[in-house]
């Protein structure tokens, strides 16, 4: 499949991207509603778009989402996205003082200039990435995808990390259910014909990630209070000279952890939010405007980081690039180290994308910044009854089966239980995702190696990924078991 | 959900996986070896099987002792606050589910769902306003669905799809 820069300027370019950006800023800003649960929606809504449509709107989607967060975490005091709670802290007190416009003006222009900065990295390093992977074998990218998963365990997982570990295999093992490619096979179908062509990957993201989420709504109705006035949205002239350094830097870290298998737009922005407290030795939940700016130019950055690994590698950066990498997938675009001769034109495409999707979202923010409020304030037994159905046609849509229903629900109340439980669910995409690679490459290393698997060693690439795995579940103990020593018996 | 509770929950659910993960290691056991060990199709399941089993393991472990020093050392447990509304919710979306899969057209099930949730959960409001409020919705949906993203609605016939194409038709 070759892909065009320029069809992303045709007129049903622009309106996806138009319409991409909406979405996700009214999305965004519907209180728990995340960019993961969109891009899990998508999947299945875009699948019979063409596919350069499907990415444009994606993307856009992606990118107004990671803002609209920052609306309902402003004005109603909810974060609209788990990336949005460090937004919420700084700048709900600023809504209280009269100044909640404003911070939303901020938080619009410095996503937008956090874009750019994950998009200049992405660009810059893509092609260094990508001649770095040329050299990956089997055996390295059967540790990458265990790296993956080991450090999105360590990283996702709040109290234990064994947590984060464990949904990492059993996402592993979902991806093995099914007749496997090498001989044909049945592996855990227990005489289930449904299952010979394995789960697939659209009813349990669309069921974890966003139907768990209406069973949570249900659980918590949240009384919401609207502001009766937000004052002026546009930001003082000034604010970017006064924030260019907390900018840069909230920028770098936002792109950095992007690039961190497993490690979202809420690792980015807390870690940045709380870097730019200490460089700058201000409580920023007392209201501040640089707070917002720190929070917001992270999460954005963070698109691009994420990207980064996905596209160069097949290894997503995080659960919305995961889900994009699935939604690239079932359009036919297989992406990673030979991505150039694959998919030619694709990442010039997808640069493209995300620079016009950016603008896109910075013009219609302002646009849709009142009316959005409105949106803020929808009852939960409105969402809810909404997200069920998107959910239900999202599903039914990308295979026109009851299966996949029936999949969805089980997948929606587990979802909804192990969240309350807190086990981590990006691992489990991960291993879903990565799955399949794992299993194929590691079985060809057994092959080939037959009998000198000491030589595996003398692989230097592989040598540094062995490490790093070590590193992933050494860490992950060091942190579990300070944990269980706070919590021994009192 | 008191500490004592919840921590029996998590053993509950962690002793569930570790159990579903020695099923599976057992499975991949049993699996087929065309040509050994090296390449069977079972041998990565059945070493993901094993370490997920020992991770669950340390799970069920962990909550086991939490809900034993909580037994020990608690007083009487304050009662807890029981939420029925998320198990009204999965009855509710898995009947919705059934319906507009196999039973009804997607219209009709979606427009019974919406006014059957308005009417469960709060905010409480007129029926009128809650009919009124899911006609609305429905026909948004559908028509958005079947015109704009163009996909064939779940459900045991099509009535916006058939409307539509009879309107092209005329």
């Amino acid at each position: 499949m070759e892909f065009y820069w320029q069809n992303v300027f045709s007129m049903w370019g622009l309106l996806s991207a138009l319409g991409g950006a909406v979405f996700g800023i009214l999305w965004g800003c519907l209180p728990g509603l995340s960019a993961t649960m969109a891009m899990a929606l998508l999947i299945g809504l875009t699948y019979n778009m063409p596919t350069e449509l499907a990415v444009i709107f994606m993307i856009a989607s992606y990118t107004g989402v990671e803002f609209g967060g920052a609306i309902s975490a402003i004005l109603i005091n909810i974060p609209g996205t788990p990336a949005a709670i460090p937004t919420q802290l700084a700048g709900h007190p600023l809504t209280k003082s009269g100044l909640g416009g404003q911070a939303i003006g901020a938080a619009a222009l410095f996503s937008f200039l956090g874009n750019w900065i994950g998009i200049v990295i992405l660009i810059g390093l893509a092609p260094m990435m990508i001649e770095f992977a040329l050299r990956f074998g089997s055996w390295e990218m059967f540790l990458l995808a265990m790296l993956g998963i080991a450090v999105s365990g360590t990283l996702t997982a709040k109290e234990r990390p064994a947590k984060g570990w464990a949904m990492g295999c059993a996402g592993l093992l979902v991806s093995m259910i099914g007749i496997e490619g090498q001989y044909g096979i049945e592996r855990f179908t227990f005489g289930l014909n449904q299952l010979n062509a394995g789960i697939h990957f659209v009813p349990v993201i669309i069921g974890l990630f966003g139907l768990s989420e209406a069973f949570a709504m249900a659980a918590n109705p949240v009384g919401k209070t609207i502001p009766a006035q937000i004052g002026r949205v546009v930001p003082p002239f000034d604010s970017i000279r006064k924030y260019w350094r907390s900018g840069l830097r909230s920028g770098m870290i936002g792109t950095l952890i992007g690039v961190i298998p497993g490690a979202g737009a809420n690792v980015a922005s807390f870690v940045s939010y709380s870097v730019g407290e200490q460089v700058t030795r201000k409580n920023f939940s007392k209201g501040d405007m640089e707070g917002v700016v720190c929070s917001e130019v992270a999460n954005n950055a963070n698109i691009g980081g994420g990207l980064l690994p996905t596209l160069t590698l097949g290894i997503p950066g995080n659960n919305s690039c995961a889900l994009f990498l699935a939604a690239l997938g079932l359009h036919g675009v297989i992406v990673g180290p030979t991505i150039e001769i694959d998919q030619p034109g694709f990442m010039q495409f997808l640069f493209v994308a995300l620079l016009v999707a950016n603008l896109f979202m910075f013009a219609t923010a302002f646009t849709i910044i009142r009316p959005s409020i409105r949106v803020c304030s929808l009852p939960s037994n409105i969402l809810m009854p909404l997200i069920v159905i998107l959910c239900f046609i999202g599903t039914y849509v990308a295979n026109y089966s009851g299966f996949d229903v029936a999949i969805l629900f089980v997948c929606g109340v587990l979802g909804f239980i192990l969240k309350k439980h807190s086990y981590p669910l990006a691992p489990f995409v991960l291993g879903l995702i990565l799955g399949p690679i794992a299993d194929e490459n590691v079985r060809r290393v057994l092959l080939l190696y037959e009998g000198q698997y000491s030589t595996l060693l003398l692989r230097p690439i592989g040598d540094a990924l062995i490490l790093a795995v070590i590193w992933a579940f050494w860490f992950g103990l060091k942190r579990s078991r300070r944990q269980s020593v706070d919590e021994s018996c009192r | 959900m008191p500490p004592r509770a919840r921590a029996f929950a998590e053993f509950l659910i962690a002793t569930f996986f570790a159990l579903c993960m020695l099923v599976v290691a057992i499975a991949s056991v049993h699996l087929d070896r065309p040509s050994g060990w090296p390449t069977a199709p079972g041998i990565f399941p059945l070493l993901v099987a094993l370490a997920g089993f020992i991770f669950f393991a340390v799970i069920a472990n962990s909550a086991f002792k939490v809900a034993w020093c909580e037994l020990k050392s608690s007083v009487e447990p304050a009662p807890s606050q029981v939420k029925p509304f998320f198990l009204k919710s999965f009855v509710l979306v898995a009947g919705y589910y059934l319906l507009g899969t196999f039973w009804l057209p997607f219209e009709i099930a979606t427009l019974l769902f919406l006014v059957v949730v308005q009417l469960t959960f709060p905010p409480k409001q007129r029926v009128s306003v809650v009919l009124m409020k899911s006609l609305a919705l429905t026909f948004l949906i559908s028509v958005c669905f079947a015109v704009v993203f163009n996909v064939v609605l779940p459900g045991r016939f099509e009535i916006t799809g058939q409307l539509i194409h009879h309107l092209q038709r005329f």
